[in-house]
């Protein structure tokens, strides 16, 4: 039940980016097929995986206290793909990437996501202090158990990196993401800004800390009782009426890795984001636990 | 007359093995431990004379810094000054040699297979190395003015061989030394005796290799 639709000027831009993205990326595998610059660069192969559990204090995205809703979901990931350094200062890796969560009790939250990402890094200069730029573009199919929230997901992420000596890494990032669904309440458009450091600290443990603000849409839910603004619509996950509302959300996130062995971390991240709409702020945290795996 | 030549025969061949055994060369022994007392690899003692003058290295020499498993290997690798060093590419990928050191700054870009050009080191001095491409890639050169220098093993032994008689002064080097600096030890060498040196350092073994994964930790939507 569609309550209520969103307007065309914002289907329009939306269809515009997710159309560049795909094209952009096709454009990338297409050079990295044909030139003779990527066909005579150096390939080493990237596969990765990982696997997490994660408790969200307010899955729902509610206003109100009483239609909070909490749940713990598990992630597994995967990543296959070539890394080639084409000239001294320029590398690309292409992957496919695959990501399966499954939700403990908001079931209809359960997807995958399959698609393909296209990295460009650019480093500044010689050595590891040097700076790296790097341009980030990913599709992907998602398909989740409610069918009202399947569709697809577009990226384009801009970065900068610098090493401040051997104390820290500091990463900036911009990015541009999209995501389509059957139902209007579940497109969503975001800008992120964020910058993060990371340090080593002694015996290896590794601890990052990251701040960002995104703007963007964001699917809230309540339990009714209230007209809801546009675009709305009833959804099954919650048993609630979802309604996408611009709003803005800075985020803090703080991780703390341990190597386990050369190809494999533990580690621990905790999240926090404070949404604010309406002048009013409604936080929620994520606690994740997890290992990562680098299998060649 | 045969008997006087046949004597002289005698004292000259007396005289050649006395002559023989005179300048047999010594070997001078060395450990190499931390504070603890555990043995140290890596490190590198050097004699210098103390009459200042050293022979210099036979053109032509060459020395191997090979790129292994995206390592350096050996890790630590001592030479005497005017040696050229081969820096061969084992790895199945492109490495990108560079260094800043004062003692030689050089790059060797993208290469595989033994294809570049050996370096030669003609300044005394440590010589840091790195990769562009695999920024954990750490390897150090010690560049002396000496022929009588060597690295410890895992046993944290050295054994310095062919060491003319002499006075000498015994350096000690290691990449990871941390603090105060081992002081120096003077060293008699004499005619086909052995000496012996015991050097404590005070430093963290490092081993410079791949960072395992890190999860993405900055903010994510």
């Amino acid at each position: 039940m569609n309550l209520r639709k969103e307007s065309n000027s914002t289907v329009s831009v939306r269809s515009f980016f997710s159309k560049f993205i795909l094209a952009a990326l096709v454009c990338v595998l297409f050079t990295l097929a044909t030139t003779s610059t990527a066909s005579a660069a150096d390939y080493s192969k990237v596969v990765t995986a990982g696997i997490s559990v994660a408790h969200d204090n307010d899955i729902s995205a509610a206003a109100k206290v009483y239609d909070h809703r909490d749940d713990t979901f598990i992630t597994t990931n995967f990543t296959y793909g070539k890394r080639a350094q084409l000239t001294m200062s320029d590398r690309i890796t292409y992957s496919l990437d695959g990501q399966y969560e499954t939700y403990q009790e908001f079931t209809g939250f359960n997807n995958l996501s399959l698609g393909l990402s296209a990295t460009w890094n650019k480093k500044l200069g010689i050595g590891r202090e040097a700076p790296q730029m790097f341009l980030r573009l990913s599709a992907a199919k998602l398909d989740f158990s409610d069918p009202d929230r399947d569709g697809a997901k577009y990226e384009g992420t801009l970065g900068f990196s610098w090493a401040l000596r051997n104390v820290a890494r500091i990463d900036t990032t911009f990015t541009l993401d999209s995501r389509s669904a059957p139902i209007s309440v579940f497109r969503e458009n975001h800008y992120t800004s964020g910058i993060t450091a990371t340090f080593d600290l002694p015996r290896s443990f590794q601890f990052s800390a990251g701040y960002g603000q995104m703007r963007g849409d964001i699917p809230w839910h309540c339990t009714g009782n209230f007209f809801p603004p546009a675009p709305s619509a009833y959804e099954n996950t919650f048993d609630m009426i979802a309604y996408r509302r611009v709003s803005r959300t800075r985020m803090q996130a703080y991780a703390l890795s341990y190597p386990l062995s050369n190809n494999k971390t533990a580690f621990v991240k905790v999240e926090r984001n404070d949404t604010n709409w309406s002048f009013k702020n409604y936080p929620n945290n994520i606690y994740t636990a997890g290992f990562l795996w680098r299998i060649h | 007359m045969k008997s006087i030549f046949f004597k002289m025969t005698i004292i000259a061949i007396m005289l050649s093995c006395v002559a023989a055994h005179g300048a047999e060369q010594s070997q001078v022994f060395a450990t190499v431990a931390n504070s603890a007392n555990e043995p140290v690899y890596d490190a590198v003692v050097y004699l210098l004379p103390d009459s200042g003058s050293a022979p210099a290295v036979p053109p032509d020499t060459h020395a191997t810094m090979d790129q292994i498993n995206k390592q350096y290997f050996p890790r630590v690798l001592p030479v005497q000054k005017g040696t050229l060093v081969d820096f061969p590419n084992k790895d199945n990928i492109l490495h990108h040699v560079y260094s800043f050191s004062d003692a030689k700054q050089f790059e060797l870009p993208l290469y595989k297979g033994s294809g570049a050009n050996p370096v030669v080191f003609d300044k005394t001095g440590t010589v840091i190395l790195g990769c562009n491409i695999h920024d954990w890639m750490v390897g150090y050169i010690l560049i002396v003015d000496t022929p009588w220098f060597a690295k410890s093993g895992d046993d944290g032994k050295i054994r310095i061989i062919n060491v003319k008689p002499g006075k000498y002064t015994a350096h000690i080097w290691h990449p990871d030394e941390k603090g105060k600096k081992a002081p120096v030890q003077n060293i008699t060498v004499t005619d086909g005796k052995n000496a012996d040196l015991k050097f404590t350092i005070n430093v963290k073994q490092k081993k410079d290799k791949e960072r395992a994964p890190s999860p993405s930790g900055g903010p994510s939507y």
